[in-house]
């Protein structure tokens, strides 16, 4: 079943600007997708339509099978969280505990229910211990990891990574990838990331260019297409430009030998 | 020296008799050439960096100790003009673009000398010859600030302080956040200021290909004090450091190391690029 349905769709911030241009793509329940694109791609204004953070200028959004429009938003919004870039600007609680029950109480959960819950995902995301603490003074690492547990609280059928680790330290960024990995097949995840590690362990990678998809496969497809990345202004993993050297110089012998292994060696882990 | 380092604690909290502080930086003896050096400073969150980068541009005064910069000496005592060192050591913070605040990107870039008394006209002078270096295009220049892409706030905020024209630079952390483009295009034009300006330049930054594709020298943190201060090829062949200051290696070495364990082949994994790695490699499996 197809967890979310797009058709079509177009937006522009401005008259002049197209950020979203006629784009159709399907996700099903239970993928892990990434999303790679340069700053202003339209990665994250996609994002933000499938969330029903900004309203589509035409075409259509399905999540779960309800088409997003004026009376449906609400519900939508249950159904879909989204984790920020930026760890510092997703905190209203003055303790972790608050923070997670913050969404939880917009949506009207019973008491119980609620410290249950927060209980259950603090657990979840290893963050038991610093329940009481202040937000402010924990790690970049922890604060994401606070603010997944907050998204995680409210149930929805997909969560979306908005660069979620690239404001964070190595720690950091390993922490909130594993937790990243651990809700791999239990949740819809998709992920925008600059990282290319990242993507290299999802079900499926989307590359965007000036709103457009360009690329739509499996993560060892979409790194093979060296030119079209390039194209869109992105990086290309180590070894595809150790495979371009091999194979623009006449110096080795086993070259395709040498080149299946690279890539098995960029897939291992 | 343009810079030295001798023997300097900082706290953020007063220091009293008889009671123990937190030093952020402890102990540090430190020398930097005023020309040439490319040096980056990694290290985890809270060992210190950004306070170390402070100290070097008089933003913070020591609480022990004494340091040089460019010929002003600095001690918790000495009462010396401290704005004009902050003008000849430019400070480039993290995420500078949520700094921007002017009208248009020209404007912003002339703040930073206007603010140094440089009169107006010259000022934009500076500003125009500053922009051009990080390669900014006269459209991005007459446009607001919030109008234009990260990457382009990021240069904007790098030729404000270029157009102070300082003897050496220093940025905090700068391509976090940036995409892959932004990011090579900004380590090309801090080696070419470094290389054709011959400019000394530090950066903080956790990113181990930015270490290696950039850095000649390398000062690692670890809890307030400098555990490394070394040549940057010299520290990747050290594992055992390593993996005690739980420090990453570059791609490209993990890939030779993958390469010579698969292949069981004699190859020396320390390359340090594409081009290196691949000459490694046919020397010893080239006809």
């Amino acid at each position: 079943m197809n967890i979310i349905e797009i058709k079509n769709l177009n937006f522009q911030y401005t008259k002049k600007d197209v950020a979203i241009k006629n784009v159709s793509l399907s996700i099903e329940k239970g993928e892990f997708v990434c999303i790679l694109g340069h700053n202003g791609s339209g990665k994250s204004t996609l994002a933000k339509l499938i969330a029903g953070l900004l309203a589509a200028k035409s075409g259509e959004i399905y999540v779960n099978g309800i088409l997003i429009n004026e009376k449906t938003i609400n519900e939508v919004r249950h159904n879909v969280g989204i984790v920020f870039q930026n760890p510092d600007n997703q905190f209203v609680g003055v303790t972790v505990k608050d923070d997670i029950a913050f969404g939880l109480e917009n949506r009207q959960i019973e008491r119980e229910e609620m410290l249950a819950r927060i209980e259950k995902y603090a657990q979840l995301t290893n963050m038991s211990d610093f329940l009481e603490y202040n937000p402010e003074n924990l790690s970049g690492g922890e604060k994401q990891r606070v603010a997944i547990a907050g998204v995680l609280a409210c149930h929805p059928e997909v969560i979306i990574f908005d660069e979620a680790t690239s404001m964070l330290d190595p720690k950091g960024v390993r922490e909130v990838t594993a937790m990243i990995n651990q809700l791999k097949g239990y949740k819809t995840i998709i992920s925008i990331t600059h990282n290319l590690q990242e993507a290299l362990f999802a079900d499926r990678v989307i590359v965007m260019n000036d709103g457009e998809i360009v690329l739509n496969d499996t993560p060892i497809n979409v790194f093979k297409q060296k030119e079209i990345l390039i194209n869109s202004k992105l990086d290309i993993l180590t070894s595809m430009k150790l495979i371009t050297k091999i194979n623009s110089e006449k110096g080795l012998k086993n070259k395709a030998e040498i080149e299946e292994l690279l890539w098995q060696l960029t897939f291992e882990k | 020296m343009a810079i030295n380092f001798r023997k300097v604690s900082y706290s953020y909290s007063a220091l009293k008799k008889n009671k123990k502080v937190k030093f952020a930086v402890s102990d540090v003896n430190l020398e930097i050439a005023e020309k040439d050096e490319f040096i980056a400073i990694v290290g985890h969150t809270g060992s210190g960096k950004s306070t170390l980068v402070q100290l070097m541009n008089a933003l913070l005064v020591p609480s022990l100790g004494e340091i040089d910069i460019l010929g002003t000496t600095i001690n918790p005592h000495a009462k010396v003009k401290l704005k004009p060192i902050r003008k000849q050591v430019g400070l480039v913070f993290q995420f500078p673009e949520y700094q921007l605040f002017e009208e248009t990107s020209l404007k912003d870039i002339t703040f930073g000398p206007k603010n140094f008394g440089i009169p107006t006209e010259e000022a934009i002078q500076k500003a125009l010859d500053a922009a051009r270096l990080v390669g900014l295009s006269d459209d991005i220049l007459k446009k607001s600030p919030f109008a234009i892409s990260g990457g382009e706030m990021r240069k904007v905020a790098i030729a404000g302080i270029l157009a102070s024209n300082p003897d050496i630079l220093i940025l905090d952390e700068p391509t976090v956040g940036l995409d892959p483009f932004g990011k090579s295009e900004l380590l090309k034009l801090l080696k070419r200021i470094n290389e054709e300006e011959h400019k000394t330049i530090i950066i903080i930054t956790h990113d181990m290909e930015v270490v290696s594709q950039v850095a000649k020298r390398v000062i690692v943190l670890d809890n307030a004090k400098i555990v490394y201060d070394g040549d940057m090829k010299a520290l990747f062949k050290n594992d055992e450091f390593l993996i005690n200051h739980n420090l990453d290696y570059p791609e490209i070495m993990k890939l030779m190391r993958s390469l010579k364990e698969r292949l069981g082949v004699d190859i020396d994994i320390y390359q340090y690029s594409i081009e290196e790695a691949y000459q490694e490699l046919s020397r010893v499996l080239g006809d």
